[in-house]
């Protein structure tokens, strides 16, 4: 602090002035008109008189200075800046004001936020829950047996569907067999149809040497003869109709031979269109499991990501909220900024009625400061301690 | 049908996100910005829960309690205190008018709809 204040030059200045002054007036009188005095004279009183003016009011600074020294020790001067109360009681104001704004501009910001994160919230659960009715329930554990069991249903249906045609080839198999015994019958047909031939050669020539023998005989074998005659001709007509069974049998048998060859072959084919169509319903099964897969795949891929973003938001809410902590904390530093702005307007409407300003009870106004906190963080600031951390996992008391 | 829960906060995002957590779980939701106007929510609706903030401008939460407490629609209506203090003095202060339960923001809203379940009303 300096020693020597603005007082104290002025003080000195009217010393200096004064003595100077008096040193003019003297000169002035010695080269007054009549005096005894001569000019020189009257000039070196001037002179004196500034020089003894100077002198003086160097000795006046001094001695105040170290008056006012002494005074500070002994009585140190009450703290506090000079202009400080009004500048409080325009600024503080102000400052409540930026604070506010500040604090609704964030409010407003975090509850479009919120309801941005709302939002997605709903939006993410009504696609998941979309997704799980569209794939027929994939998203849980159950899901994918869901589908596989209806892979396997279908598998089972086309399993059936290829043991009716198994079966229907080995009718047509069977078929195929009587057929060939019916074959193997008309061979026996023909070899009959022989034997009524050979049977009518032989019968044709009993006939004929009987016919010999009633010519031997001569009138009296004429009888026998027509009648031989007649035996004969049965003969060569049993003969002839052999003959035509044996047409008509190897005919049939030529036929029935044809017929086996052709249902061989269509069993044949029959036999590879089953082994075709097994390969086939088997690689299609093979596609579509390899796509169910990738769909569960996909779909708890899905699911996780969705649960991943979900948790998020569940944890951006919770962030959200410091925005209530925040908000307390200003408000209440607002408050008291308010209540030194209404104190120092009291103090100064007191002192424009010459009232004496009592002085501030700094402990009083801490301890009431302190009654208005809230939360730890506001205490622990009070305090000047760390910081406490808001504590992460919800703190719920039941009664 | 869905159950009404009342939320009780002069702060617009503590609404927001705690009607939030609460719509997502299937609830319906009334708010009220202080004690005041919750009073004024309290006509004959069946409210099943009540979530309350405790510092609020015009009527403070404990005080809001007291009042809802004598009215006979709503002396059974459980009530969740929820708020920035944690000082045991103002627990028993809510525990006293009526408060089932005292959770300290922020909350994990896992954990508040579980509060949630065990307290509302059938």
């Amino acid at each position: 602090m300096s020693t020597v204040t603005t007082n104290d030059h002025r003080i000195a200045g009217l010393a200096w002035a004064l003595c100077a002054g008096l040193g003019l007036l003297g000169a002035a009188a010695a080269a007054f008109p009549g005096a005894a005095a001569s000019p020189l004279w009257a000039g070196g009183v001037g002179v004196a008189g500034v020089l003894a003016g100077g002198f003086l009011a160097a000795m006046v600074r001094t001695a105040l200075a170290a008056a006012r020294r002494e005074a500070e020790a002994a009585c140190p001067p009450p703290p506090g800046v000079a202009g400080l109360d009004a500048l409080c009681g325009q600024v503080l104001p102000i400052w409540n004001r930026q604070i506010e704004t500040a604090r609704s501009q964030t409010e407003t910001s975090l509850v479009d936020l919120a309801a941005c994160f709302g939002d997605i919230h709903q939006r993410l659960d009504a696609a998941l829950g979309l997704y799980r009715s569209s794939t027929g329930r994939l998203s849980d554990s159950g899901g994918e047996d869901d589908v596989m069991a209806m892979l396997e249903q279908g598998q089972n249906d086309l399993s059936a569907m290829l043991s009716s045609l198994r079966a229907g080839i080995r009718a047509k198999q069977a078929m195929l067999e009587r057929i060939r015994e019916v074959a193997g019958f008309s061979d026996e047909l023909k070899a009959m149809a022989d034997s009524v031939s050979a049977l009518a050669n032989q019968t044709n020539l009993v006939a004929l040497n009987a016919a010999i023998e009633a010519a031997w005989v001569g009138e009296s074998g004429r009888g026998f003869a027509v009648i031989a005659d007649e035996v004969r001709k049965l003969s060569i007509l049993s003969g002839d109709t052999g003959k035509q069974i044996t047409a008509r049998v190897d005919g049939v048998t030529h036929a029935i031979y044809d017929a086996v060859r052709i249902a061989e072959q269509y069993a044949d084919q029959d036999a590879r269109a089953m082994r075709d169509s097994e390969r086939l319903i088997e690689g299609v099964l093979n596609v579509f499991r390899g796509a169910v897969g990738h769909l569960t795949e996909a779909a708890t891929r899905f699911q996780h990501e969705g649960r991943a973003v979900q948790e998020t938001v569940s944890g951006v809410i919770v962030s959200l909220q410091f925005q209530d902590r925040v908000s307390q904390i200003l408000r209440q530093t607002m408050d008291d900024m308010a209540r030194l702005e209404n104190l120092l307007d009291e103090r100064s409407e007191g002192g424009a009625r010459g009232e004496a300003a009592a002085p501030i009870d700094v402990a009083a106004w801490l301890d009431e400061l302190s009654r208005t906190y809230t939360t730890l963080e506001q205490l622990d600031n009070h305090l000047g301690t760390q910081s406490s951390a808001p504590a992460k996992a919800t703190e719920i008391t039941f009664f | 049908m869905a159950k009404t829960i009342l939320i009780v906060d002069d702060s617009a995002s503590i609404r927001q996100v705690v009607g939030l957590t609460l719509k997502g779980a299937g609830y319906d939701v009334v708010d009220a910005v202080d004690g005041r106007d919750a009073l004024g929510k309290l006509d004959g609706r069946k409210l099943h829960l009540v979530i309350s903030d405790v510092n609020m401008p015009n009527m403070d939460g404990i005080s809001f309690v007291r009042e809802m407490k004598v009215r006979p629609a709503y002396k059974f209506t459980p009530v969740i205190m929820l708020t920035t203090e944690a000082g045991e003095a103002k627990k028993r202060d809510g525990q006293m008018a009526g408060a089932k339960a005292w959770v300290v923001k922020p909350f994990q809203p896992a954990q508040m709809l579980d509060a949630v379940s065990k307290l509302i009303m059938p």
